[in-house]
């Protein structure tokens, strides 16, 4: 029996709760005076009952101490079919499983903007509903076509297939590849980033991405900001299936703390990924229980993701967050074998490439642009340094590794994936300098031009 | 009270739904559309004609909660107030700033939340009636901490 044969189900309308456009509800006071306002968000609690956050003490919240009664439309972002549900208020919860539901979907509001020390919920008000009913529009339904929902379960053959693609990887380098390729092909993710977390656990660096006009490898995201950087300090996954609509309500609430005085302006926190992305799942990579990095997938389809996508973004994370674990113990125990004789350097009449490097925050610079920062940037200025310093080219892991100027931790560094984003970033910006990989734990610096460089104030 | 800044936050094609209540305290929800700013204490708005439960509301109580969004950016003002009048055909100029109204609010929808036209413009009645409303209260609206404050200028915060 379909749903429309029978009476509707708050399941029936799931859709309708991932909050990818805004909710209306109606209450009244004691006296009968309406109010009616937008929702950002309705939870489904059970098959009997909705919740609404309540953080802001709302004249909803006050009519309903007074009028238990609610009455609410709700839109399915799939067609605009809109539903009416008669609600009566039941309880408001301050902690437990709902209260925590709804602090996630806060949460995630509050990490958008880095507002995440004053924007918090106070309550979860609970409901039963009465009555579901679906209200004519003026026009008739869409393309039933166009009803694309969530990934209904994992393909047990399609993860095989890619643990096995994982599994024939040599390096470091391939593993992240094939992941975020494989994940298009097989799973039909179009828009990924592998991030990985840097020595100190504060930031997450793109090490490889998918589907994007512009790599971003490179660009970073701090822990604890936005739907990646929520995941990663969790270590649980974020879904949001209305990254415009949460975006643009953590903005408007962000402007009102700014006009009260309880923030301060805030930065933008940049996110990699699509302009128009509509819907974002970001899982942590983690092995031995530590975060290695998170994956993250986008589109442009409101509400593309739901349970069955972080079942299958996890057990990816966790083959890719193990076969790096790995890979950077192989190369950490790796013996290195005498350094190749550098190929002797030809003389060329080009104008010279200036390198600028700043000590401060390891940041490099060519010919004016930026290029890289952090532990990469310090490791590249490493490497011209002994270019220029010794005419060499042929370089062992294992020497660098132990270089102080890199500022490595001693125990658990991210040698092998600095140098993989070094390397990426060297091709993605086409320098006359770049690295090739010559065995396990040895590569080779290959300077296709005259350089100059140029230490800020002090650095070297 | 609603002041020439607020007329043209409020003419402009704003998200507007609406808000009445039975007799028996029963609250109703509904989409509004085209709504204009007669004089500064006085909105005429065009409502879902088929919705008759809205119809009975205002009939018995007279009383209407309007709430109008900017989509762009989520600014938005609650009017409170008594409808005055139930007109059942809306006039050529309600239904031709009706229109303009709508396709301005599809179109910041198309761009703000990436939502089609065709879908969006699923939510216009087959017909309306228009509403006259004596204004007695605004609220700002906007998401945050200020959210139902009382407007005394009628300039959205």
């Amino acid at each position: 029996m379909s749903a429309a044969d029978r009476e509707l189900t708050l399941a029936d309308i799931a859709p309708c709760f991932e909050g990818a456009i805004p909710a209306v509800i109606a209450t009244a006071s004691a006296d009968g005076t309406p109010n009616v306002t937008y929702l950002s968000k309705v939870r489904m609690v059970d098959d009997d009952r909705v919740a609404l956050s309540n953080q802001f003490f709302s004249k909803t919240a006050r009519n309903l101490v007074e009028n238990p009664r609610a009455d609410i439309l709700l839109l399915d972002p799939r067609n605009y079919d809109q539903y009416r549900l008669a609600l009566v208020y039941e309880r408001t919860d301050r902690r437990g499983p709902v209260f925590e539901r709804l602090r996630h979907d806060i949460d995630v509001a509050a990490a958008l903007e880095g507002m995440q020390d004053v924007y918090r919920l106070r309550a979860a008000d609970v409901y039963r509903v009465t009555s579901i009913e679906q209200t004519p529009l003026g026009r008739p339904p869409a393309d039933p076509a166009a009803l694309a929902g969530h990934r209904d379960g994992m393909d047990p053959g399609r993860m095989a297939e890619l643990s096995r693609r994982l599994g024939r990887c040599p390096d470091l380098s391939t593993v992240v590849d094939t992941a975020v390729r494989g994940l298009a092909e097989l799973f039909g993710y179009e828009h990924s980033l592998l991030l990985l977390a840097d020595e100190e656990g504060a930031r997450l660096y793109t090490i490889a991405s998918h589907g994007y006009d512009a790599e971003g490898i490179g660009s970073e995201v701090e822990v604890g900001d936005g739907i990646i950087g929520l995941a990663a300090d969790r270590c649980t996954p974020v879904t949001l299936g209305n990254v415009t609509q949460a975006a643009k309500y953590s903005r408007t609430v962000r402007r009102s703390y700014e006009a009260s005085g309880e923030l301060g302006p805030g930065r933008q926190v940049p996110v990699p990924g699509l302009a128009d992305g509509a819907s974002r799942c970001a899982v942590p990579a983690m092995a031995m229980g530590q975060l290695v990095g998170v994956l993250s997938v986008e589109s442009r389809r409101p509400v593309a993701y739901g349970p069955a996508d972080e079942a299958v973004l996890t057990v990816v994370a966790s083959i890719l967050a193990n076969a790096i674990e790995s890979q950077r113990a192989v190369e950490r125990e790796a013996q290195p074998r005498p350094a190749l004789p550098s190929p002797s350097a030809s003389p060329s009449s080009a104008p010279a490439t200036q390198v600028r490097f700043f000590g401060v925050d390891g940041s490099v610079f060519l010919d004016g642009d930026y290029l890289i920062k952090g532990v990469a940037g310090r490791l590249l200025w490493a490497l011209l340094g002994h270019h220029e310093r010794e005419g060499r080219t042929d370089f062992t892991n294992r020497e660098l590794r132990l270089d102080p100027s890199l500022d490595l931790p001693a125990f658990k560094d991210n040698f092998e994936s600095r140098l993989i984003l070094l390397k990426r970033r060297l091709d993605e910006r086409e320098a006359p300098v770049r690295i090739e990989k010559t065995g396990r734990g040895r590569f080779r610096l290959l300077v296709e031009g005259p350089l100059r460089l140029v230490a800020a104030d002090g650095d070297r | 009270v609603i002041d020439e800044a607020l007329r043209t936050f409020l003419e402009r094609g704003c998200a507007t739904v609406v808000g009445t209540a039975a007799s028996d305290g029963t609250p109703h929800a509904q989409r509004a559309w085209g709504c204009s700013v007669v004089d500064p204490t006085t909105i005429r708005v065009l409502l879902d004609g088929a919705d008759e439960v809205l119809r009975e509301h205002i009939r018995s109580t007279g009383r209407i909660a309007i709430t109008s969004a900017d989509v762009r950016d989520l600014r938005s003002v609650q009017a409170k107030g008594r409808v005055v009048r139930l007109d059942d055909e809306p006039t050529a100029a309600d239904l031709a700033r009706c229109e303009a109204h709508n396709e301005e609010l599809f179109r910041d929808i198309e761009q703000t939340d990436h939502f089609a036209y065709e879908l969006t413009s699923r939510m216009v009645p087959v017909r309306y009636v228009v509403a006259v409303v004596a204004v007695e209260e605004l609220y700002d609206q906007t998401p945050g901490p200020s959210a139902g404050a009382k407007v005394a200028t009628g300039e959205p915060a």
